[in-house]
């Protein structure tokens, strides 16, 4: 970002923005810097590619034409704890209305690869085209680009893609796809994996993921394997106000959630099993609780008397909040690493499978990282899966894996994964919708839902990128029983929309800092001062064109509901209230769209 | 005697906005009662209808979270921070 304003001035039309345009069909590379249109330009992330992605005409997420858009957030690689994020946006294979065109998706994560992608001097990357053979895209400070070729990357998983670009590249960073990605015909939901130093430096698989909506298929669509920024660190120097800052991020209340007990915190998103588990909201057997108890076999407690638990961090991040599983080692001491543990992809790959064995939900979770799948995605398919084949014992599907199978599940993951079992890899809305019987397909406009029973929250809907990453009311009816419709429209209307903030500025939503923190901490480092409200208008615009590029790509009403099983067969063991009627519902949606509507109209 | 309150962001939101509270309190639940008193919405996270602690709530007095001592009879004095969290959180 280059602002040409000398004093500091947020006024959008002074502040350029660096951009790298690659055509993989031709091979031209161009370089520009963009004038920001907008506040939402120059805060960068979804506020840019959201706006970017509207002028195009998109109607197959794998036509060379469709622009995948690799960019930061105004925070990433600065020094502003968790200020580490990439955001990978484009039309989805996997977020597709009813009238079958893909919708603009995006999906964020963390490591170290956004930061040294900033340090190159971009801000943004727009790739085009497809490659005729497999390539990787080398970025290195001026900026400059680089095609090379990448055939000795193919069949690689996305640990190992990276462990060989870093032999080559010694100081960059990776972001990579794997099997999955490479299958992108039969493999709609491939994450994007992003290095971080401690993979670098250990050799063990600990990337991060940007895993929802099938960018990681987007890109195999374009025969693009990997993306290597090299770049010198580009720290700045730690004022009093970024350390204040940062030390509010890395202790106070905001992250307690993910810090370590030891660090007046609670344990990570993993210690969300013991409080849901009160309410019996935990999925269990395709997101149909069934109050037995089994769900506490993966409490953290039980987890660490097979297994040492480290809370690992991405660079220079202070919440510490990746549970990494080892190995007992000699003298209580950690011996081999063996998968991270999130509230997420434990349970969707655990719990909700029927696997209550924290050795078996390890080899899951690794097995789909390394094989570059979204860990909800394929959790919440397979889960279907199970449920259809214990409906249909006489008729199942595949190799007939019921829950708790797990060889017969693992069977499933890996050949889903390498785009051999195409039913599984395009998603559980294509599968239930093929097999007639969408009830019980736990998905919300194609996007598979994340580890949050649909029975609890009619705002799933109105997330714009997924369940619980983009509308913020998925544990609303936990912490406030409250089911009127006053409360509803506004927990989406008023306040669950701003969830999105994060994924313009850069920072990772684990900070958990107000709006005023967020904006000291963007003129601690940039000198822009923005006003709250300037913010609040950016982010909720954002949101806005999310919903309206929805509605481009044919979404209509019947797009905009839950899985048919909340409405006509309530789970009976749940401790939450039973509000979601369809009567509840539509009128809600209403009163909702009475709220977007003629916001989206003025947009 | 005089606590200091921080709250994590939904509680602030329902408090008006304010991220720490200066409440009054010989005993944890006291000085939680004091919130809700002061801060009906609050006080509707805070507390359940039949007076118990909603169950989604944690409390740290001094970095310690109180759910392994004595809850909250836990006293407190002047000068001691408490923390008040959601026991769930996404990601």
């Amino acid at each position: 970002m280059r602002n040409l304003s000398p004093g500091g001035s947020p006024d959008p039309a002074s502040i350029l923005y660096s951009r790298c345009t690659l055509d993989l069909t031709s091979g031209k590379i161009a370089f520009e810097e963009v004038p920001c249109q907008n506040l939402e330009d120059v805060l960068g992330g979804i506020g840019r590619s959201l706006q970017f992605l509207g002028g195009f005409d998109i109607r197959d997420a794998y036509a060379p034409e469709n622009p995948l858009v690799v960019n930061t957030g105004l925070l990433t690689g600065t020094e502003i704890m968790t200020g580490l994020r990439t955001y990978f946006s484009a039309y989805s294979p996997l977020k597709v209305s009813d009238q079958g065109l893909p919708a603009v998706m995006w999906s964020a994560g963390s490591g170290n690869f956004g930061s040294k992608f900033r340090w190159t001097g971009l801000d943004e990357l727009v790739v085009v085209g497809r490659a005729e053979q497999p390539v990787y895209l080398l970025l290195s400070e001026g900026p400059q680009a680089e095609l090379r070729p990448a055939r000795d990357l193919l069949g690689l998983d996305t640990h190992a893609k990276i462990m060989t670009l870093a032999a080559k590249h010694p100081g960059a960073h990776f972001c990579s796809i794997g099997p999955a990605g490479e299958n992108p015909r039969a493999n709609y939901m491939a994450a994007v994996a992003m290095s971080t130093d401690n993979e670098l430096k250990s050799a063990d698989d600990k990337c991060r993921f940007a895993g929802r909506g099938g960018m990681g298929s987007v890109m195999g669509a374009k025969n693009l394997l990997a993306i290597v920024a090299q770049a010198k660190d580009r720290f700045g120097k730690v004022t009093p106000a970024v350390r204040d800052i940062n030390r509010m991020i890395s202790g106070g209340p905001g992250s307690a959630k993910f810090r370590e007990k030891n660090k007046s915190g609670m344990g990570g998103t993993w210690s969300n099993y013991e409080p849901l588990e009160k309410f019996h909201v935990v999925p269990q057997n395709n997101f149909r609780p069934k109050a037995d108890g089994k769900p506490a076999l993966l409490f953290r407690e039980n987890v660490e008397r097979e297994y040492v638990v480290k809370a690992e961090s991405c660079l220079r991040c202070g919440i510490n909040c990746h549970k990494n599983i080892y190995e007992q080692g000699e003298a209580g001491g950690k011996g081999e690493f063996r998968a991270k543990f999130d509230y997420e992809p434990l349970n969707l790959l655990g719990t909700n499978l029927g696997i209550h064995n924290p050795t078996e939900a390890w080899q899951l979770i690794k097995r789909v990282d390394n094989l570059g799948m979204d860990a909800i995605s394929i959790g919440t398919t397979v889960a279907y899966v199970l449920d259809y084949n214990e409906r249909h014992p006489d008729q199942p599907l595949f190799n007939g894996a019921t829950f708790g199978q797990f060889e017969k599940i693992r069977h499933l993951i890996d050949e889903a994964g390498h785009g051999r079992l195409p039913e599984i890899g395009r998603g559980v809305k294509r599968l239930a919708d093929g097999l007639h019987e969408p009830g019980y397909a736990m998905q919300v406009k194609g996007l598979e839902l994340p580890a949050y029973l649909p029975d609890t929250n009619p705002g799933f809907p109105w997330a714009i990128a997924g369940g619980h990453m983009s509308m913020a009311t998925f544990l609303l009816l936990v912490m406030q029983p409250d089911t009127s419709l006053d409360y509803w429209v506004k927990a989406i209307t008023e306040r669950g929309l701003y969830q999105i903030r994060d994924d313009l500025i850069g920072l990772c939503k684990f900070s958990t800092i107000n709006h005023k923190t967020a904006l000291e901490s963007i003129q601690a480092v940039t000198g822009l001062a923005i006003p709250q409200e300037d913010l609040l208008k950016a982010v909720r615009r954002t949101y806005l064109r999310g919903l309206a590029l929805e509605r481009k790509q044919g979404y209509a009403d019947s797009d905009y509901t839950l899985p048919a099983q909340v409405f006509e067969n309530p789970n009976p063991n749940l401790k939450t209230p039973n509000f979601i009627t369809p009567e509840f519902f539509s009128e809600l949606k209403r009163r909702v769209w009475a709220v977007f509507d003629p916001e989206i109209a003025a947009l | 005697m005089t606590v200091r309150v921080c709250l994590a962001a939904q509680f602030a939101e329902s408090a008006g906005g304010l991220e720490v509270l200066a409440l009054e309190g010989a005993t944890l639940a006291a000085v939680l009662r004091d919130a809700a008193a002061r801060h009906p919405a609050l006080g509707t996270l805070l507390w359940r209808d039949d007076a118990s602690l909603n169950p989604m709530v944690v409390v740290f007095l001094n970095g310690q979270d109180i759910r392994g001592g004595r809850g909250l009879a836990t006293p407190v004095s002047a000068g001691d921070e408490v923390l008040v969290l959601s026991a769930v959180e996404g990601g």
